[in-house]
């Protein structure tokens, strides 16, 4: 979306140029006034510290190039404009080089930033240490609070490097917001959430985890053993008949005198008569 | 893996997950128990609490970050501003030294507003300035 509406715009400003020289805005990372809010800012500082800052951003956005600049000497005008050395006893730039690249294409956007100084420090890891800038700010579609982020603090930074005197703020005075009807919006959500929410997250996957195996183990379990004494479920019976029709004892009665006596009855012979060749068929005494 | 070993395994992660739990929802500091803990009180004023430090602003922002992550930042060349759900820190130097204000978040946005408005809520003249894109603004 970004790269389109640049595109677009860079094709609008080149015709309204043609048309209305001089009266164009062109700037590939600002629109016109935040362009002037952010030199207007540096503008303060360099009255307050004189140390000149500015900015230049190089962008190549599918090999249309263009230069985003600034300083303190305004919009579109960059810091070597400087009329002489009382102008600046020191110099603070921001620079970026941007190259956005078709999704289409192989090659992988990029980008590269530095703090430029005449002096040892500010440096660049001096603003990266402030954690404003990232690489997918630079590359992303809001590449304009990144930048103005950065280039706001180079005052700062030569603050804390010696090189210029700190600036203090004071608090306005209530009625200051309430003539203008300023009041907070978009809440920011849950400190919490924000410290913690990675942890929180993986406290509950290792419960979440802990519960599937419990169930796991719960559905794979078998029935506990029959306790000694009870009584038993299934039991085969003492004797199944074979296909042959002869018995076989499933639980044979051990042998030796040790063994238990056996469970079947004796067979019984009928009084004076041969013994039944059924042991389970009951004789009747003959009438 | 045997029955038991799988109520073994089962017990391990659940009690890992509540002790994880357990100490990021009840562990942790606030901002306001923070910047309580490790700076000298000035002066306050209901929730409007001024710290003193002998850093410089820049190491101060940086400890505050470290140890409570604002939702945003802006700077300014006068300090440094984090909005966190319920606060407001202010960064600005003070001497060699700097002064850290916190304010609840209507206060706050009042004491600073010079330099949030546009950004972390309304304000007449405030527009939509490149410097939006707070928390909630879609950045």
């Amino acid at each position: 979306m970004r790269r389109r509406s640049v595109a677009a715009s860079l094709a609008m400003a080149a015709l309204t140029t043609a048309a209305w020289p001089g009266t164009a805005w062109a700037d590939v990372i600002f629109d016109q006034a935040d362009a002037e809010e952010l030199a207007g800012i540096l503008a303060e500082a360099h009255e307050a510290q004189r140390v000149c800052y500015g900015w230049v951003v190089y962008v190549d956005n599918q090999n249309v190039q263009e230069t985003s600049v600034g300083s303190n000497f305004g919009a579109g005008r960059s810091i070597d404009e400087a009329e002489g050395p009382s102008d600046c006893k020191a110099a603070v730039e921001f620079r970026a080089s941007i190259y956005w690249r078709n999704e289409s294409s192989i090659d992988e956007d990029t980008v590269g930033y530095e703090v430029v100084s005449n002096r040892v420090r500010p440096t660049t890891s001096d603003l990266d240490s402030l954690g404003l800038v990232s690489f997918e700010g630079l590359v992303g579609d809001d590449v304009d609070v990144d930048v103005f982020k950065a280039v706001s603090a180079l005052p700062l930074l030569a603050a804390d490097a010696g090189v210029a005197e700190p600036l203090e703020a004071t608090p306005a005075p209530a009625s200051v917001a309430a003539a203008a009807n300023g009041a907070p919006t978009n809440s920011p959500g849950s400190d919490k959430l924000r410290q913690y929410g990675g942890a929180i997250l993986w406290g509950f996957l290792l419960m979440f985890g802990g519960g599937m195996f419990a169930a796991s183990a719960l559905a794979s379990s078998r029935p506990a053993a029959t306790p000694p004494g009870a009584a038993p479920i299934f039991t085969l019976p003492d004797r199944v008949p074979t296909k042959e029709g002869r018995i076989r004892f499933t639980n044979p009665p051990a042998a030796g005198p040790t063994s238990p006596p056996p469970t079947t009855e004796p067979r019984r012979t009928p009084p004076g008569g041969t013994p039944a060749t059924d042991p389970d068929r009951q004789t009747r005494p003959e009438e | 893996m045997s029955r038991r070993g799988k109520f073994l395994l089962a017990g391990g992660l659940g009690g890992i997950g509540l002790i994880v739990l357990l100490v990021a929802l009840l562990g942790g500091q606030s901002i306001r128990g923070h910047l309580s803990d490790n700076y000298q009180r000035v002066s306050s004023n209901g929730d409007s609490i001024v710290y003193a430090s002998n850093k410089k602003p820049k190491a101060v922002y940086e400890s505050i970050r470290a140890a409570v992550p604002p939702a945003d930042v802006q700077v300014d060349p006068q300090g440094y501003f984090m909005r966190y759900s319920d606060d407001i820190v202010a960064v600005t130097a003070s001497g060699t030294g700097s002064r850290i204000y916190i304010d609840d978040e209507r206060r706050g946005y009042a004491h600073w507003f010079p330099f949030v408005v546009g950004v972390w809520g309304t304000g007449s003249g405030s527009g939509e300035g490149v410097r939006g894109g707070g928390p909630g603004a879609g950045k």
